[in-house]
């Protein structure tokens, strides 16, 4: 019973540490996202037409998806092609963010919008952020 | 006993007489007004004078002059943005787009977008914008000119903010106001560009001003 007691913990254990890794909280996503980058890319991911990239289903995101974490963290500028058009609208860079906070949003981007296909963790991004042109 | 029934009755027949009849709803016209007096037969008469858009003069994304001319006989939609405004204005503007696509074509509405960053946001750089929106300029205006007649324009007579301050992304402070002007270039209504369900409403009343004018000019013609 003890035994059975303590499996069950380390499990719980585990799956914490697990979490704390894919930082999966998608309601700590939605609300960084919310705050950080749908008042362009709109709260359904759609972007605005021909001026704002979509993020919904975005070719861009999955091939990019080692560079999210840096465009995130210091923006962008210059033209970009996502889903066969060509956009050209500087980015904001958002330098207060923390690997965190970026791994989240890049999550709920995977999560809510299926791009990129597969979702980082935060050890990926730290990585990422290290070596940001 | 029967002076509670009397009570209900009446404010049955005023609630009935509120509701009944939507299609009799009128936009009310906001802004200050000032009672203007006159003598007739010598007798005073006082005439009520409304709110109304000056005269102004900008220049589109085709470097055509928008003057009151252009707006003659149509209602319009006004707003204040700005090309490289990182905040607010992506949201409006696609908020703005519902209204163009339900309006563009009908030649008596015109949708007016102002610059309060009209250094930036040149003709060629409006241009781009409205192209890369598919937008046409016979409906939706985008304006550059002078920043100060703009944002005073803003401030002073459709009364919503806009101003410069670096504190905030982008460097320019402004609502997202969509203002609703009619015929006479009086304010008739006042939206949340950010709110959809608000935006509705003002589809809903822009359909409203459409008919109240095409009923007056029906009757001026009688």
């Amino acid at each position: 019973m003890g035994k059975a007691k303590s499996n069950v913990l380390a499990l719980v254990w585990v799956g914490l540490l697990l979490i704390g890794c894919f930082t999966e909280r998608g309601e700590e996503g939605k609300l960084l996202y919310g705050r950080h980058c749908a008042s362009c890319h709109l709260e359904n991911g759609e972007g605005l037409r021909g001026i704002i990239p979509p993020l919904a289903n975005s070719d861009f995101s999955d091939k990019n998806r080692s560079e999210l974490a840096c465009i995130i963290r210091n923006g962008m500028s210059g033209p970009v092609e996502v889903n066969g058009v060509v956009y050209n609208q500087p980015m904001p860079g958002n330098a207060a963010l923390t690997e965190t906070d970026i791994t989240n949003i890049i999550n709920y981007l995977h999560n809510e919008f299926g791009s990129p296909k597969q979702k980082v963790s935060i050890g990926e991004v730290r990585e990422q952020l290290k070596s940001c042109q | 006993m029967k002076k509670l029934l009397v009570y209900a009755a009446f404010g049955l027949a005023i609630f009935s007489a509120c509701t009944s009849e939507p299609q009799e709803r009128q936009l009310p016209i906001l802004g200050p007004r000032t009672p203007d007096v006159k003598m007739v037969e010598g007798k005073p008469v006082v005439d009520t004078i409304y709110h109304t858009i000056p005269d102004f003069a900008f220049l589109d994304q085709d470097s055509q002059w928008v003057t009151p001319k252009t707006v003659e006989g149509k209602i319009y939609v006004a707003d204040f943005f700005f090309t490289s405004c990182p905040s607010i204005c992506p949201k409006m503007k696609s908020q703005m787009l519902r209204v163009y696509e339900k309006f563009k074509g009908n030649p008596n509405v015109a949708l007016l977008s102002h610059s309060i960053d009209p250094r930036h946001d040149t003709v060629a750089v409006l241009r781009d914008y409205a192209d890369r929106l598919g937008v046409k300029s016979d409906t939706w205006h985008f304006l550059t000119g002078d920043r100060d007649s703009i944002m005073d324009l803003a401030q002073k007579h459709y009364f919503v903010t806009a101003m410069q301050d670096e504190s905030v992304p982008g460097g320019f402070e402004h609502t997202d106001g969509f203002l609703l002007i009619d015929e006479q270039r009086r304010i008739r209504g006042h939206y949340h560009g950010l709110d959809e369900e608000d935006v509705d409403r003002l589809m809903q009343d822009m359909e409203l001003l459409l008919a109240e004018q095409k009923n007056k000019n029906g009757q001026g013609k009688k």
